[in-house]
C-alpha cells in the first residue's frame, strides 16, 4: 500500500461515510502517546480496519481491539503506520443495519479488513458481499452458521454449534442417559446447524436424546412451555443454547416445575449477571458450560489484564470478560496476518496473507488449540472448550478443565 | 399428549393477562381511555424495584416492590392528570392516543435509565413449586401463580363492590356516564380520574412483583404484553371485568398449549390465539347487525 496524499484524501472522505461511534483513531493515538511518553509511537498514515458491532450488547469487543491496537501503535505500529479501528454500528439481528454497515465498509477503499465484528446475524447477511469484495473478516464473536462456513471469515470463538455439541458431550460424560435439548436461534440458517450438532452427537455417542426442540427466538422471551414440554419426556439432563438472560428464565422455569436435573448451557452464561441471578442461586442442580476461552482468572490472560491495568481498555460495569478475550484475539490474529503481508497493505495482499498458510498457526494460551485462518473454505478456527461448573448453592464457577478439543469429541464441522 | 401440565403452566401468564385486561376494562369504563401504556407503567415500576433491590441500594425485595408501586402510581397519575386537564371532553380515541406517547416514553426512559443488559424481574414470592397428583400426572402450581389469580379475583370483586355498593362508587360511575352533570353537582372529576390512574398504576406494579422470571423483561416485548391483555379486555367488550378475567386465563392457557407443540410451525402460531380471539369477538358482537352495518 502506498501512502500517498491522494490515498489519504480519498480515505478521509470515505471514512466520513461510515457510521462511526467513537472508539477511533486520533483519541486512541493520543492516549498511546501519553502512555509511552510519545517515544516510538507510530505516526505514519493509518491502516484502517472496520468492525460491525452492537455497542449495546457487546461493547467490550471493539474496546479490546482498540486497546490492543493502541499499545501496538505506541510501540511503532506496522512499520510506523498506526492501526485504526472504525466501528460501524448494527444492532443484533437487524439485517438491514448489518447490510448497510457492510456496504459502507466495503465502499470505503481505505478499509483493508474487518477486525472484531460481533453483531448477531451479520455473517449471514454479509458473507457473500465480503467474498465478492475479497475482504477478510477476523470476526470476534461468530454467532451464525455463515461465520464458520465462509472462506473470508474466521471467528475467534467456538460459536454456538460446537458450544451446544460440547455441552451435550459433557452431559453424556456425566452419565446422562436421556438428555433433552432446547436451542434458540435468531437466524433461520442456524436451525439446521443446531440440528446437525445434536444429530452428530447422537450418532457419535449412540445416545438418543429424549427431546430436541430447536426453535426460533420469541418476542416475549417466554420459553416455559418448551421447558415443561421437555420435562414430560422425563429427561435426566437439560442442554440449553440461548443467551444468558434467556437461560436464566429457562432455569427459572425448571425451578417452577420442581426440576433439579443438571443444566448444560451455552458459554454465553459466563458472566457476573448470570451467576448473581436469583434463579441461578436457587437452582438445586448442577449448571455447566463449555467456555470458548480460558477462564477469567487464569494466568493465560496476563497480557489482556495488562492492557486493562495500563488503561488501554477501561471496562465498564457489567462488561463480559470473554467478549474482551474475543476482541483481543481478533486483533492479535489480524496483526499476525499483517506481519506476513508481501508489499503494500491492501485488501488483496491482506486476504492473501490471511488465507495462506504462512501466518499460521497462532498460539495463544487463551485457547486450547492453535488458531489459523488459512485457505479453508470453512473456518472452525477455535476448536477448544474449557468446562466450568456452578455447583448448587456455591455461587461461583469451578474450573473443570483441562481443555476439551473438538477432535477429542469427534466433532464434524458445521456445513450449510 | 398430556396437556394438563401445559394448562397449569399457562395459568401464570394467563392470570397476568387477566389483570391487564381487568385494568384496561376499568380504565375504559371510568376514565374513557384505552391505556396502551398500562403494562409499560408496570414494567418501569418493575425496573425501579429491581434497581432498589440490587447494587448499592440493596433494599429488601418487599420494600423495593412497595416503593416501585408508589412510583408507578405517581407516574400513572401524572398521565391521568395531563389527560384530565387538557383533554377532559375529548373523544375516547384522542384520550387513548396520549397513552401511546406515554408507552413510547416509558420504553425509551427504561432503556436509558436501566441499560440494555439486565436480569429478568425477580418475583416477590419464592418460585417453590407445589405438586398436585391428578390421575397420575404431576401438576405444578407456584405461590406466584396463586397470588396473581387471587389478585385478579380481588380486583374484580373489590371494584364491583365499590362501584355498586358505595357512594364513592356512585360518584365514579357518574363521572364515567355523565361527566358534565357530575361536575355540576360538585363531584371533583379531575381528582377522581387521577385517582383511578394512580390505583391502576399501583395494581399493575404489584402484579409485576409476582410474575415469574421465566418472562423476559425486554422493554419493548414486555410492554407489548398489552396486546394479549387488550384481547382479554375485548372478551368482556371493555365492559365486563369477569369476562376479561376469563379471557386472560384462556389466552394464557391456549398460548402455552400451542407453544409446546413439538411441530415448530404449529408452535409458532401461538400469537395467533390473540388474533383469532379478537376476530371471533368481532363476529359475535356483530351477529345481529344487518349487512350494511356489519360491514
Amino acid at each position: 500500500m502506498s501512502f500517498d496524499n491522494e490515498m489519504v484524501s480519498n480515505m478521509s472522505v470515505s471514512v466520513r461515510g461510515l457510521k462511526i461511534f467513537g472508539v477511533v483513531g486520533i483519541a486512541a493515538l493520543s492516549l498511546a502517546g501519553c502512555a509511552f511518553g510519545g517515544g516510538g509511537a507510530a505516526t505514519g498514515t493509518p491502516i484502517t480496519v472496520a468492525a460491525i458491532t452492537d455497542s449495546t450488547t457487546s461493547p467490550e469487543v471493539a474496546a479490546a481491539v482498540t486497546g490492543y491496537f493502541n499499545r501496538y501503535n505506541a510501540t511503532g505500529g506496522y512499520k510506523g503506520h498506526p492501526l485504526v479501528l472504525t466501528v460501524a454500528e448494527a444492532a443484533d439481528n437487524n439485517d438491514d443495519a448489518a447490510a448497510s454497515a457492510a456496504s459502507d465498509v466495503i465502499g470505503n477503499s481505505s478499509v483493508v479488513a474487518l477486525v472484531g465484528s460481533s453483531t448477531a446475524g451479520e455473517c449471514a447477511v454479509n458473507s457473500d458481499a465480503y467474498e465478492k469484495a475479497d475482504l477478510v473478516s477476523f470476526s470476534a464473536l461468530g454467532q451464525d452458521v455463515f461465520c464458520f462456513t465462509t472462506p473470508n471469515i474466521a471467528p475467534s470463538n467456538t460459536g454456538p454449534f460446537l458450544d451446544l455439541y460440547a455441552g451435550g458431550w459433557n452431559a453424556l460424560f456425566d452419565g446422562a442417559k436421556k438428555p433433552c435439548a432446547i436451542a434458540i436461534y435468531a437466524q433461520p440458517s442456524s436451525e439446521d446447524a443446531f440440528h446437525q450438532s445434536i444429530d452428530n452427537l447422537q450418532k457419535i455417542t449412540g445416545t438418543a436424546f429424549a427431546s430436541v426442540q430447536v426453535i426460533a427466538q420469541k418476542d416475549d422471551g417466554n420459553y416455559a412451555p418448551e421447558v415443561v414440554s421437555a420435562l414430560t419426556h422425563s429427561c435426566d439432563a437439560m442442554l440449553l443454547s440461548a443467551d444468558s438472560a434467556t437461560t436464566v428464565s429457562m432455569i427459572s422455569a425448571l425451578i417452577e416445575q420442581g426440576a433439579s436435573i443438571p443444566v448444560y448451557a451455552s458459554s454465553a452464561i459466563y458472566n457476573d449477571a448470570f451467576i448473581q441471578a436469583a434463579p441461578v442461586s436457587a437452582y438445586k442442580g448442577l449448571i455447566s458450560t463449555p467456555l470458548q476461552f480460558i477462564p477469567v482468572d487464569d494466568a493465560a490472560n496476563a497480557d489482556l489484564d495488562a492492557l486493562i491495568a495500563k488503561g488501554f481498555i477501561t471496562p465498564a460495569s457489567g462488561w463480559v470478560y470473554s467478549n474482551m478475550q474475543a476482541g483481543y484475539l481478533a486483533a492479535q490474529n489480524f496483526i499476525r496476518a499483517l506481519d506476513k503481508v508481501d508489499g503494500d497493505v491492501t485488501r488483496d495482499s491482506l486476504a492473501q496473507a490471511a488465507r495462506s498458510d504462512r501466518a499460521w498457526p497462532n498460539e495463544d494460551k487463551m485457547l486450547g488449540n492453535l488458531w489459523a485462518f488459512g485457505p479453508g473454505k470453512t473456518h472452525q478456527a477455535n476448536t477448544s472448550t474449557f468446562r466450568v461448573d456452578i455447583e448448587p448453592g456455591s455461587g461461583s464457577w469451578t474450573h473443570m478443565g483441562p481443555w476439551l478439543l473438538a477432535t477429542e469429541m469427534k466433532w464434524t464441522d458445521t456445513v450449510r | 399428549m398430556n396437556l394438563l401440565p401445559q394448562i397449569f403452566a399457562g395459568l401464570t401468564t394467563g392470570s397476568f393477562f387477566a389483570i391487564i385486561g381487568i385494568l384496561l376494562t376499568l380504565m375504559a369504563q371510568l376514565t374513557r381511555v384505552v391505556n396502551f401504556s398500562q403494562v409499560a407503567f408496570g414494567m418501569f415500576g418493575g425496573f425501579v424495584g429491581m434497581w432498589l433491590e440490587t447494587g448499592k441500594n440493596h433494599l429488601p425485595v418487599w420494600l423495593g416492590a412497595i416503593i416501585a408501586a408508589v412510583v408507578t402510581a405517581a407516574l400513572s397519575a401524572i398521565v391521568g392528570w395531563i389527560i384530565a386537564t387538557w383533554l377532559p371532553n375529548a373523544q375516547m380515541a384522542a384520550r387513548s392516543a396520549v397513552t401511546v406517547s406515554s408507552l413510547l416514553i416509558l420504553v425509551a426512559a427504561g432503556a436509558v435509565l436501566f441499560g440494555a443488559s439486565h436480569n429478568n424481574f425477580k418475583p416477590l414470592l419464592p418460585s417453590v413449586p407445589i405438586t398436585l397428583k391428578v390421575g397420575g400426572t404431576d401438576l405444578i402450581i407456584t405461590y406466584n401463580m396463586i397470588f396473581l389469580i387471587a389478585l385478579s379475583l380481588a380486583v374484580v370483586i373489590i371494584m364491583q363492590l365499590v362501584l355498586k355498593r358505595t357512594m364513592f362508587g356512585v360518584r365514579l360511575r357518574a363521572i364515567s356516564d355523565r361527566q358534565n352533570a357530575a361536575e355540576l353537582l360538585g363531584v371533583n372529576v379531575k381528582a377522581l380520574n387521577v385517582g383511578i390512574w394512580a390505583v391502576s398504576g399501583a395494581i399493575i406494579s404489584i402484579a409485576i412483583s409476582f410474575i415469574p422470571s421465566t418472562i423476559s423483561n425486554d422493554y419493548i416485548s414486555f410492554s407489548l404484553l398489552i396486546i394479549p391483555g387488550a384481547a382479554a379486555a375485548l372478551v368482556g367488550a371493555f365492559k365486563n371485568m369477569w369476562l376479561a378475567l376469563v379471557g386472560g386465563l384462556v389466552i394464557g392457557v391456549l398460548q402455552n398449549i400451542i407453544a409446546s407443540n413439538p411441530n415448530p410451525t404449529i408452535a409458532g402460531l401461538k400469537d395467533w390465539v390473540v388474533f383469532v380471539l379478537i376476530l371471533v369477538f368481532l363476529l359475535w358482537n356483530q351477529r345481529k347487525e344487518v349487512w350494511d352495518v356489519a360491514r
